[in-house]
């Protein structure tokens, strides 16, 4: 793994914290809570952390705390979400899950289905995007809103499919982003341009296995393009300096989904809840973890931050 | 009466009970040493078992497969059934390994850890996938030490929603690919290069990891941990919840509990116990005997099953073998079982006294997290296989392995040839050879397989030869080198088997091979049924209008239920992609009256209606597919296609085929108010006046539904009419109804008088409590009061929980007063089973003077029922309690392939849960609730209420099983809400009338079902499904003695016939039968069953004794009975009746077997 912290050092170089010319697209603020909403590139960004780790940093000494309610396969319709009732469950779920977390932030990253089902579900697929939106407003009408444009695919070639269609696919999902989020007043953050765009040929240095979804070295591009994309400058710091933070906000998002979607809903809150419903209790546990685990964080950035101003 | 004292202690809290209802002590746990473990075992003559691994070495394994160098590959869960709030992730991959070759595993290496509930794992492509709840993992350990060092994602979005659901059973499939399973709770969403693939509930996925594409082969099953190949490619499933035994797999294929299905395809053993894993036995150190042979984890009954299966169709018979081994300990639960490098088989033993997780508590102490063990059965006196050293072999070596007659030595050279071309890189000289071999093999089958010539080489050579070939083919798969060439000549072998396993192959490359069309047409056309259900199965993957169209060419030959069943999905669930199509033109259903006809009945789409009424007017369509028609006519029909269908029923007078059809669609398209446009007046007045009154009986209800108030007169009079027929009066009631306004209601009012028959009344307060429901619970309640019988005060009490407020409205009419105790009862079972709430129930007991009975227990009191049932329930006497009519228990209960379906089959109750639990589970039924077995109720958008268990959940239709085993379909677009009740559909209460000694009796019976011993059912296929005789009259009598035997057969005679179901070692229920004491000369207990045969064949069948018996059969009389009796029986259903007589004297268990043949018992009433 050190060999990845070293290229992604290679790969961004440092700035320092007043490099960030551009005005943030979002103005963070203390104590924000920043949800991350979207499907499996959201979901996934969990096990590594880098999102989070580039937020917290990006946005300076304000504590913030970041929730990933990322599933994978989801839409906007929220309906990979649901369980045993209809498709349209899932977003019931969605909706308990914001109003627990109330999020100042919202940032969601939707589409990457889409350049598989078509360019004709795209009036819809706004149509849901700006009914997820509403959702999340309700929760909290002051929320403010990042839209990320998924990132291109790659093209590893056979026996992988070839990616060209999909690519062209994502191109005009991204035009129709930006147009959208202008509308809704949401920051946009174009991560399909961010991370190079449609290409034809293979990638020197391939981030991704299946030419969808990023291993940690690309997660950590990404994270930092999307922090960039946010306005917030480009990383102060060399993914090698940030490990031990990221180890802590691996640990927390661990702590958090066993909070928001532990196994065995069926019995702990589902149709069988008469049955070993008290376990359920052992599930809010999770939440005095998670709370002490933001602590761990914050207190590592402050630690961070204060060593890098010193000189 | 005395009552169980136990039973009136005072109610705890539900919650308090619950904390407190397993018995803390952990005496009754077993002692976990191997030691005591393996003295429990009970091995077949010939057999040995010793103990391979076990903790600390593994503990927990749940899934294991082997690599290779003949290293065993364990994933292993402490963690299950849930973390615990601040526990760290601590589960495991280990390899275990023999490096002595002793028999005995010396060496562990934990290959990785911190992984979280693994339920499955498989060596492969240079390290190990693993199944790590919501995601499937590849770990690979890149510097040599034996652990993993790199981590990667294949696939994630897989369901949690319970965890012994997850994603499990990881197998290859012959092509090479990586095949898992989920289970019915689970939900999964992959996002996968080829899109976004999604399976609700249970399924099996087949995934190729270098194109990263996945896909489901077929869906449903309740718990579905076994799959496993046969020589040809043909999959097999097994289920640790469902009771179907083996399946049988074929693509799109729907198995019970799959959400929105609409047919389902079922087990291959009815009524089996639950079983895990699944090996098929290819294994020269097994005797020939085994070869081919199934077995699988029976894991609550403590024991290894083994099958046979034999080819029936498209599809197979499957019949149960002596088991492969059992225990008397407990804590064995073998949940895996894999064939070893010496050809030993390897046991996965779980090793737990508590399975699951859904009905014990998570937290329980009795349920193990640290024990485990791998066991090694072989056969003494066969030699032990040896494990060829595949990495070293070069590739003619490897060649040559394709031909051995181990399945371990044809896999891993492919496994070994799939490595050196893709994880190692390609190696050109590698490939040149393998090139060549299959250039000569397609040269020598050409010449000498194919080739019409003389001079053939014997059999035995072309069939090693063929299935060569087939390997080769497989070869060429699993190193993602597909040679279509290979296919196309594979599709031209003389062997079906061989035929069927090209087109497995073809269905992977449908979408790269220019001519797949071409070899389906052929295909379609086979021979054998089994390529035939394939090349549907191929067209149907295809999707599209013109594979749809030769897919019909199936019904030009012998459609069995698989063929029928896979065409039917297409039809329907590709509607969308070929019925526009042909209703534009573009393909034409082949011309064929027959395939059109099939073709838009399976759509059950208005738009597919025209074309068949059309049909139907011309006078074209088959009596069969008329019947089809005008059921769809009645569901879909627009009123001017209604229209059509009256004057076509009036241009004909009353002996026209179908007539009663006709006005059938039309009272059915009625109830969903559509209705002629015109005519329909003067068709009243014709209908009515038919002389015939199954046609007046229906012109009745039509007069109502089409509001003809000009009839109005007539269907009163028939109404209050004392000589009108009961159908006719019944009709008339119905019409008047949908008549409605005051003169019904009226009318109604008036026949509720006790001047009127019973059966009148019943009917017209039915009917009010549509119209006028107070005044109907007013009448009702006078009805009941009276009532003669619990049986003529149940109808009343079904009308009135129909809907949400009527069982409030009958309880406000109760109070005060007084119904008979037995209507009372019945209708108590009733309300509870239904779930209804409110008042009604309380009333119910007031007005019936029915004393509350409190069913919960103190933690002291159930501990010492326990150490009751224990020390002094007798099993034998308990089995004599649980086939009391009264109790019940068997209507709903199954016990192996006998007994009601609407509770779970409790075959192995006893060796699955604990005591306190079966206790529990009589006392309070809703406390904890089998998987699957819920009541759901359904709020219907008109008002009415159903409860049951869901049957089946289709896209457009529900089916709900009542509580009195009823099936209802409702339509989904008539379902206003559906909610899933706490409460169980068993009534509390229903042991209420037993002394305490019987109840002990009860559980213990209930506690011995599937352990050991002499209530577990045994492999042998008795038959358990009677219809027995009860007390016949003189002209039940007569009719046998003048007509003969057969005239049993007669099921237009009202014998007093009853189901009844075998004792759970096999023998006829003759206590519950009568002897006809008038029957000369015989005086006999006489039952009946009934066989199905799919085709044509012989039926072995063996009796346990024939001094006294008499068996007739269809309507023969078999002369000089043997105890073994071959039977001939032609495809359809048989009646074979058994005659007890006089002189066979006191017969203590007698027994009927089938020793052979595929006869299913489908005895019904």
């Amino acid at each position: 793994m050190k060999s990845i912290a070293r290229l992604i050092a290679l790969l961004l170089p440092c700035s320092s914290l007043l490099a960030q010319t551009a005005k943030p697209k979002i103005e963070f603020k203390p104590n924000d809570r920043i949800v991350l909403l979207g499907g499996t590139i959201i979901e996934r960004e969990q096990k590594y952390g880098a999102l989070e780790t580039a937020l917290t940093l990006a946005v300076g000494e304000k504590p913030i705390n970041v929730r990933n309610l990322g599933w994978s396969g989801d839409t906007v319709f929220g309906h990979a979400r649901s369980y045993f009732g209809p498709p349209e469950e899932g977003i019931t779920r969605l909706t308990k899950h914001l109003e627990f977390l109330k999020p100042n932030v919202l940032i969601t990253c939707y589409g990457a289905d889409l350049a598989f089902e078509g360019l004709a579900k795209l009036p819809e697929f706004i149509t849901g995007y700006r009914a997820l939106l509403d959702l999340a407003r309700t929760t909290n009408p002051n929320v403010r809103i990042a839209i990320i444009a998924p990132p291109p695919f790659e093209n590893l070639g056979a026996p992988l499919p070839d990616m060209a269609q999909a690519n062209a696919n994502l191109l005009a999902l991204r035009d129709a982003l930006k147009e959208f989020a202008a509308k809704q007043n949401a920051a946009f953050v174009d991560t399909f341009e961010l991370m190079g765009g449609a290409k034809k040929e293979r990638p020197m240095q391939p981030l991704t296995d299946n030419g969808l979804h990023y291993g940690e070295a690309g997660y950590l591009i990404w994270a930092a393009k999307v922090a960039e994309g946010l306005g917030l400058g480009k990383p102060a710091f060399a993914s090698a300096e940030t490990e031990a933070l990221r180890r802590e906000v691996i640990k927390k998002d661990a702590l958090f989904f066993d909070r928001w979607r532990p196994e065995n809903e069926t019995y702990l809150f589902g149709f069988r809840k008469h049955e070993q419903g008290r376990n359920g209790a052992e599930i809010e546990q999770f939440d005095t973890l998670v709370e002490a685990q933001d602590k761990k964080i914050t207190e590592l950035k402050t630690a961070l931050l204060s060593k890098k101003k010193l000189p | 009466m005395k009552l169980l004292p136990l039973l009136t202690f005072a109610t705890l809290s539900a919650t308090s009970f619950a904390a407190t209802s397993q018995p803390k002590t952990l005496a009754d746990v077993p002692d976990a040493s191997p030691d005591a473990e393996q003295a429990g075992f009970i091995i077949p003559e010939g057999f040995e078992i010793n103990l391979w691994a076990s903790d600390p070495m593994i503990r927990k394994p749940v899934q294991m497969n082997w690599d290779a160098q003949g290293r065993l590959w364990v994933v292993s869960s402490t963690t299950y059934p849930q973390i615990k709030p601040g526990d760290e992730t601590v589960d495991q991959v280990v390899v275990l390994e023999d490096t002595k070759h002793a028999g005995k595993a010396d060496k562990a290496t934990v290959f990785a850890d911190g992984l979280r509930i693994p339920t499955a794992l498989m060596p492969a492509d240079g390290g190990c996938y693993v199944a790590n709840s919501t995601e499937i993992l590849f770990l690979k350990d890149t510097d040599g030490d034996g652990k993993a060092d790199t981590r990667q994602t294949v696939l994630s979005g897989f369901g949690t929603e319970d965890t012994h659901h997850l994603v499990h059973t990881f197998r290859f499939t012959p092509e090479g690919m990586l095949s898992f399973n989920q289970s019915i709770y689970i939900h999964s969403h992959l996002e996968t290069p080829w899109g976004v693939k999604r399976l609700m509930g249970g399924g099996v996925w087949e995934f190729r990891p270098e194109t990263r594409k996945a896909d489901v082969f077929c869906k449903g099953l309740v718990n579905s941990w076994g799959r496993e190949f046969d020589r040809w490619g043909q999959s097999f499933l097994t289920d640790g919840a469902g009771s179907g035994g083996i399946n049988f797999a074929f693509p799109q294929a729907v198995f019970v509990s799959s959400p929105g299905a609409k047919r389902l395809i079922d087990g291959l053993n009815p009524g089996q116990p639950k079983q895990a894993g699944l090996e098929i036995i290819d294994e020269p150190h097994f005797p020939d005997d085994w070869q081919g042979t199934f077995v699988t984890c029976d894991f609550r009954g403590n024991r290894i099953n083994r099958f046979k299966l034999t080819e029936s169709g498209s599809g197979y018979v499957s019949k149960q073998l002596e088991d492969v081994m059992a225990s008397k300990h407990g804590g064995f639960r073998p949940i895996d079982v894999r064939t070893g490098p010496d050809g030993a088989l390897y046991i996965a033993d779980w090793y737990n006294p508590i399975i699951q997780h859904g009905e014990v508590d998570f937290r329980d102490p009795r349920r193990d997290h640290v024990h485990g063990r791998i066991w090694r059965l072989s056969v003494k006196g066969r030699p032990l296989s040896v494990n060829p050293d595949f990495a070293k072999m070069d590739v003619s070596g490897l060649l040559k392995q394709l031909r051995s007659n181990r399945r371990w030595d044809r896999l891993f050279a492919k496994r070994e040839m799939r490595d050196r071309t893709l994880t190692k890189g390609a190696d050109q000289n590698h490939a040149q050879e393998w090139a060549t071999n299959t250039q000569e093999w397609l040269a020598y089958s050409t010449a000498m397989i194919l080739s019409t010539d003389t001079g053939k080489p014997n059999a035995k050579h072309i069939t090693g030869n063929m299935e060569f070939g087939l390997e080769m083919a497989w070869l060429g798969e699993t190193t993602n080198r597909p040679n279509a060439d290979l296919i196309a000549t594979l599709l031209k072998m003389p062997d079906h088997h061989i035929r069927a396993a090209a087109l497995r192959i073809l269905s992977q490359h449908l979408n790269d091979t220019p001519d797949a069309l071409k070899l389906l047409s052929k295909a379609i056309a086979d021979e054998h049924p089994q390529v035939r259900l394939w090349a549907v199965a191929c067209l149907n993957l295809m999707s599209k209008p013109e594979a749809f169209e030769l897919a019909l060419k199936a019904l030009d030959k012998d459609v069995d239920n698989n063929i029928d069943f896979l065409l039917d999905l297409t039809a329907r669930e590709q509607a969308d992609v070929w019925l526009p199509v042909f209703l534009k033109g573009g393909i034409k259903l082949n011309n064929n009256p027959k395939h059109l006809v099939y073709a838009l009945k399976a759509t059950g789409k208005p738009e597919a209606l025209q074309p068949l009424l059309d049909s139907l007017i011309a006078g074209k369509l088959s009596p069969e597919d008329t019947a089809a028609v005008l059921g769809m006519i009645g569901d879909v029909a627009m009123p001017k296609q209604l229209d059509d269908l009256l004057k076509l029923a009036l241009s004909h007078d009353d002996k026209t085929p179908y007539i009663h059809g006709m006005l059938d669609a039309l009272i059915k398209a009625g109830q969903r108010d559509a209705k002629p446009e015109t005519g329909t007046a003067d068709a009243v007045v014709k209908l009515l006046g038919s002389t015939d009154q199954e046609i007046t009986s229906r012109a009745a209800v039509l007069a109502g539904l089409w509001k003809q108030e000009t009839a109005r007169e007539q269907l009163a009079k028939w109404a209050s009419q004392g000589d009108a027929s009961p159908v006719i009066r019944q009709s008339s009631i119905r019409g008047l109804t949908y008549l409605g306004g005051p003169k019904t209601r009226d009318l109604f009012v008036q026949l509720t008088g006790a001047d009127h028959p019973a059966a009148t009344r019943i009917l017209a307060i039915n009917s009010l409590s549509e119209l006028a429901p107070p005044l109907a619970a007013k009448h009702a309640v006078e009805f009941l009061s009276s009532a003669k019988s619990a049986a003529e005060g149940k109808p009343i009490i079904v009308a009135f929980i129909k809907s949400k407020t009527l069982p409030d409205l009958l309880a406000k009419e109760l109070t005060g007063k007084t119904i008979p105790e037995a209507v009372a009862v019945e209708a108590i079972r009733i309300v509870s089973s239904r779930g209804i709430k409110g008042d009604l129930l309380a009333a119910l007991e007031k007005s019936g003077a029915i004393k509350q009975m409190n069913q919960a227990l103190t933690p002291e009191a159930m501990q010492t029922l326990v150490t009751k049932v224990q020390t002094q329930g007798d099993p034998a006497r308990g089995e004599l309690v649980f086939r009391r009519q009264q109790l019940l228990c068997f209507s709903c209960h199954a016990i192996g392939d006998a007994g009601g379906l609407l509770g779970p089959n409790i075959v192995s109750l006893g060796s699955a849960a604990p005591v306190d639990y079966i206790i529990e589970s009589i006392l309070e039924p809703s406390k904890k609730i089998k998987e699957g077995y819920n009541m759901t109720m359904v709020n219907m958008k008109d008002g009415q209420v159903m409860a049951g268990m869901i049957a089946q959940d289709g896209a457009d239709e529900l089916v709900l099983r009542d509580a009195a085993n009823g099936l209802h379909k409702l339509a989904k677009a008539n379902i206003a809400q559906r909610t899933t009740s706490p409460v169980s559909m068993m009534p509390p209460g229903l042991t209420a009338s037993l002394r305490e000694d019987e109840f002990v009796d009860l559980v213990r019976f209930l506690s011995e079902l599937g352990k050991e011993g002499d209530y577990k059912i045994k492999p042998n296929r008795y038959i358990r499904s009677w219809r027995v005789m009860g007390a016949m009259e003189q002209p039940d009598v007569d009719h046998v003695r003048h007509v003969g035997l057969f005239a049993l057969n007669d099921r237009t005679h009202p014998f007093p016939w009853s189901l009844g179901y075998s004792t759970v070692n096999g023998a006829l229920p003759l206590a519950e039968a009568t002897v006809s004491a008038k029957m000369y000369p015989w005086f006999p207990k006489i039952a009946q069953c009934d066989l199905q045969m799919d085709a044509a064949g012989l039926v072995k069948l063996k009796l346990s004794t024939v001094k006294g018996i008499v068996v007739c059969v269809d309507d023969k009389e078999i002369k000089e009975l043997t105890e073994e009796l071959m039977l001939n029986l032609s495809a359809g259903k048989h009646v074979v009746s058994v005659l007890v007589t006089r002189d066979a004297g006191e017969v203590k268990d007698f027994r009927v077997e089938i020793l052979d043949g595929t006869a299913k018992v489908v005895t019904g009433l």
